[in-house]
C-alpha cells in the first residue's frame, strides 16, 4: 500500500472512529440526571391507591428487550474495535479479532437461581419451606394487576433480616434469618411482596443501565487507544486523543456519579415504589398490614444496630481524592486530565448537589412514607385478623426446626472460627452438617472455614468437596476449593473446577482474573490473553483485576503501585494502561 | 407439723391471689406500655373492629399509656382521658421495643448484582 494511501485511509477511519465516539457519546453527562428527583415524594406522584397506577396485562421480562438491545450494541462496539491496528496492548491485530469475537458472543445472563448461587453464600434446601413461601406467593401474586410473573421463591443461609433480594428474573431470596424473625405471616408477606413488586415494576431496567454504563466506559477506553493510533497517523494525534479522552472523562464522571451517587438516589423511589405495591397487594391479599409496619420497625432497629460499624464508601472516596491530587502532581500530561476532570466533576458535582446528598434511604423515612400512606388510602381500613399459625405450625415441623438450629449453628461455627475459638465452632460445625444437612454450602462452607483455622488444609476441602454435592452448591464453594487445589499444588484440578464453575454460572466476571492468573501461572499465556480482552469487554471493574491477573498478579493480592487495579470511576486513571500511551503524546 | 398442711387451702389462697392480681391495674400493663406516638396524630377507633372516630394531636396525649387490651388484629385498647378507645399499633411506641439479631455476616465480594430489601452496609 502507498503512503497517500495509506495515509488516505487512516484519516478515513480516524472520521468513522470520531463518527462511532459522537454516536456512542452519551452526552451532556448530566442529561440523564433530569429523570432523578430523589427529593420528590413519590406519594405525591399519583392519586389513589399505587396499585392502580400500574397497567393491567401479562408481565414482560424487563431484560428479554434489553437482552436484544444490549447485544445489538455488542455487536456494533466489536465492528469499531476492528478500525485497531496499533502498538497498544489491546488492539493488536490477534487481539481485535478476539474482541469481536467476544463481543458478537450474546451477553450471557445467568438466571435467578443461578445469580443467587453466585451472590449468597449458601441456598437452603427445603420442600416444606419452599411450598409454604409459594402459597404465600401465590396468594400476593393473585391480587397484582400484572399477571403471569414467574416468581419464585429461595431460601438463603443469610444471617441478616433485612438481605432480602429480587432477581429480574423473578427469583427472589429470602434470608433464613428473616425467616426465623418474622412474628407473623403478614410480616413474611410483605417481605415477599416488596421483592416481588421490584419484579413486577421491572426496576431491574437500572441495573442494565449499570451494565451499559460500564460498556460505555470500556468502549470509550478501547476507541481512546484506536484514536491514539490513527491520530498518530494522520498527524493530529493530540486533537484526536483529546477528544476522545474528553469522551472517556465524561464517562467515566458518569460512572463515579452513579457510583456514589445516583444510584442509592434512584433505588430510593424505586424501594418507595415496592413499599407501595408490596402494600396494597398484601392488603389486598387480605393481610394485616400491621406486618409491613413489622417489617421496617426491625429493619430500623437492624439499620441502627449496624451503622455503628465503619463505612466502607469513606474510605473510598479518601483514597479517590488522594490519587486525583496524585495525579495532578505529574506533568502536562496530568494537567491536562485535570481540566476535563474538573469539568466533568463540577458538572456531575453540581447535579449531585442540586439532587442532594442523602444517598440513602432509611427505614425510619419509609415507615413514616407508608404511615402517611395508610393515613391517606386506608383510614377506614378495619384490618383483619393477624395471621400466625400456618407460619408457627411451618417452624414447629421437625425438617423446619431441625434446619433452623443446623443453620444457627454454621453461623456461630463460622463466628466462632473467625474469633479463634476453634474447639467450639469445630463441635457447632458437626452438629451443623449433620442428617440432612451434610452437603448444603453454607453449614459445609462454615465447617471448611473452621478448618483453615485449625490449619487443616485437607479437611477444609473436603468440606467443600461434600458440599459441591448438594444440589445448590454456591460460587463461593468452587472459588474457595479451587484456591485450595492450587496452595496444594494442585494445579489442574484448580484450573478445572474454576472452568466447570465459569460455565455453570453463565461465565461470571469474578471468576475471569481467577482464570486467568491461574492460566498465566501454567505458561498458557494464550488462553489468558484471550479471556483478558473478554474480561475487559463483559466487565470494566473485572477487567483492571484481570489485566494485573495476566501481568502476574493473584487476583485480591494488593496494589501497590498507587493505581487501582480493582477500582472504578475517575480514581483509577491514573493507574490506567492508556495512560503511558497518552502521556507520551501530549509531551 | 406435716399433719396440718392443707394443700386445699393453699390452693385457694393462691388462686385468690391470682384473681386478685388479674382484676388489678398491674394486669393491664402485662399487654404493654404505649410511652410515645409516632405519627402527627393519633388516630382513634371506636372499637377493635370499628371505624376512626376522632384524631388527636400527638402533644395532646399524656404518656404513658397502659394497654389494656390487643384484639386478634393487633389494635390496642386503651383509655385516655377517661374514654376507652382503640389505637393503630403502627402510630405508637411501645415501651417494649423492637428486637432483631444484627447478623450480616459477608464470607465474599458479592459476585452478581442483586438488591436487598435493606443494607449490610
Amino acid at each position: 500500500m502507498s503512503s497517500a494511501r495509506a495515509t488516505a485511509c487512516a484519516a478515513l477511519l480516524a472520521a468513522a472512529l470520531l463518527a462511532v465516539f459522537l454516536l456512542a457519546a452519551p452526552t451532556p453527562a448530566t442529561a440523564f440526571l433530569g429523570d432523578l428527583d430523589p427529593f420528590a415524594d413519590t406519594l405525591d406522584e399519583f392519586d389513589g391507591k399505587f396499585v392502580d397506577t400500574l397497567e393491567p396485562g401479562p408481565w414482560v421480562p424487563p431484560l428479554e428487550r434489553i437482552m436484544h438491545e444490549q447485544n445489538a450494541r455488542a455487536r456494533k462496539d466489536g465492528a469499531s474495535a476492528t478500525f485497531g491496528r496499533t502498538q497498544d496492548d489491546w488492539t493488536d491485530n490477534q487481539a481485535a479479532e478476539q474482541l469481536e469475537t467476544a463481543a458478537e458472543e450474546p451477553v450471557a445472563l445467568a438466571d435467578g437461581l443461578t445469580l443467587l448461587r453466585m451472590d449468597r453464600p449458601g441456598l437452603v434446601e427445603s420442600p416444606a419451606l419452599d411450598a409454604y413461601l409459594q402459597g404465600i406467593v401465590a396468594r400476593l401474586q393473585a391480587q397484582s394487576p400484572v399477571t403471569a410473573a414467574p416468581i419464585r421463591v429461595y431460601v438463603t443461609s443469610e444471617n441478616g433480616y433485612g438481605q432480602a433480594g429480587a432477581m429480574p428474573d423473578g427469583a427472589i431470596g429470602l434470608p433464613i434469618a428473616t425467616l426465623r424473625q418474622v412474628d407473623s405471616e403478614d410480616e413474611l408477606a410483605f417481605v415477599l411482596a416488596h421483592e416481588m413488586a421490584h419484579v413486577l415494576l421491572g426496576h431491574h431496567d437500572s441495573d442494565w443501565f449499570a451494565d451499559a454504563r460500564d460498556s460505555l466506559v470500556t468502549t470509550a477506553e478501547i476507541g481512546l487507544g484506536l484514536a491514539i493510533a490513527v491520530g498518530s497517523q494522520v498527524g493530529q494525534g493530540s486533537e484526536i486523543a483529546g477528544e476522545a479522552l474528553k469522551i472517556l472523562m465524561i464517562a467515566q464522571g458518569v460512572m463515579f456519579a452513579t457510583d456514589h451517587g445516583l444510584f442509592p438516589s434512584w433505588n430510593r423511589e424505586q424501594e418507595d415504589e415496592a413499599d407501595l405495591l408490596g402494600f396494597d397487594l398484601m392488603i389486598r391479599a387480605g393481610y394485616n398490614f400491621q406486618g409491613a409496619f413489622d417489617v421496617m420497625a426491625k429493619l430500623e432497629r437492624w439499620e441502627a444496630e449496624l451503622a455503628a460499624r465503619p463505612d466502607p464508601r469513606q474510605a473510598k472516596l479518601e483514597e479517590l481524592d488522594r490519587q486525583i491530587a496524585q495525579s495532578g502532581s505529574s506533568g502536562q500530561f496530568s494537567e491536562a486530565i485535570q481540566g476535563v476532570v474538573a469539568r466533568v466533576s463540577i458538572d456531575i458535582g453540581e447535579a449531585l448537589e442540586d439532587i442532594g446528598g442523602e444517598d440513602h434511604r432509611s427505614a425510619t423515612d419509609r415507615f413514616d412514607s407508608l404511615s402517611s400512606y395508610v393515613d391517606r388510602e386506608y383510614g377506614d381500613h378495619v384490618p383483619p385478623a393477624s395471621r400466625s399459625h400456618e407460619l408457627t405450625e411451618v417452624r414447629k415441623s421437625t425438617e423446619v426446626a431441625t434446619l433452623f438450629e443446623a443453620y444457627r449453628d454454621a453461623d456461630r461455627a463460622y463466628a466462632d472460627a473467625e474469633a479463634g475459638k476453634l474447639a467450639s465452632a469445630e463441635a457447632a460445625a458437626r452438629r451443623a452438617t449433620g442428617g440432612a444437612m451434610s452437603h448444603h454450602a453454607w453449614p459445609r462452607y462454615a465447617f471448611h472455614k473452621t478448618r483453615l483455622a485449625q490449619g487443616n488444609l485437607d479437611k477444609a476441602a473436603q468440606n467443600l468437596e461434600l458440599a459441591l454435592r448438594g444440589e445448590r452448591p454456591t460460587l463461593v464453594v468452587y472459588k474457595e476449593l479451587a484456591d485450595l487445589y492450587w496452595r496444594d499444588g494442585r494445579q489442574a484440578e484448580s484450573l478445572a473446577l474454576l472452568l466447570r464453575a465459569h460455565e455453570q454460572f453463565s461465565r461470571p466476571p469474578a471468576l475471569y482474573a481467577d482464570l486467568i492468573y491461574r492460566y498465566q501461572q501454567s505458561g498458557r499465556t494464550q488462553e489468558a490473553n484471550a479471556l483478558v480482552l473478554e474480561c475487559r469487554y463483559r466487565d470494566r471493574k473485572a477487567g483492571k483485576v484481570c489485566q494485573s491477573a495476566a501481568e502476574g498478579r493473584a487476583p485480591g493480592e494488593p496494589d501497590t503501585s498507587g493505581g487501582g487495579a480493582g477500582g472504578g470511576g475517575l480514581g483509577t486513571i491514573g493507574a490506567d494502561p492508556i495512560t503511558g500511551a497518552l502521556e507520551g503524546l501530549f509531551k | 407439723m406435716m399433719t396440718n398442711f392443707r394443700p386445699h387451702a393453699v390452693c385457694l389462697a393462691a388462686a385468690l391471689i391470682a384473681g386478685s392480681w388479674l382484676l388489678s391495674p398491674a394486669a393491664a400493663r402485662a399487654e404493654g406500655e404505649i410511652v410515645g406516638v409516632r405519627a402527627s396524630s393519633l388516630s382513634l377507633y371506636e372499637s377493635a373492629e370499628g371505624q376512626r372516630i376522632d384524631s388527636l394531636d400527638r402533644a395532646a396525649v399524656a404518656m404513658p399509656l397502659d394497654v389494656e387490651e390487643v384484639a386478634p388484629n393487633r389494635r390496642l385498647k386503651v383509655t385516655i382521658d377517661g374514654r376507652t378507645v382503640w389505637l393503630a399499633p403502627h402510630q405508637v411506641i411501645m415501651a417494649e421495643g423492637v428486637t432483631v439479631e444484627s447478623g450480616c455476616i459477608s464470607v465474599s465480594p458479592q459476585y452478581a448484582s442483586t438488591r436487598a430489601l435493606g443494607s449490610c452496609e
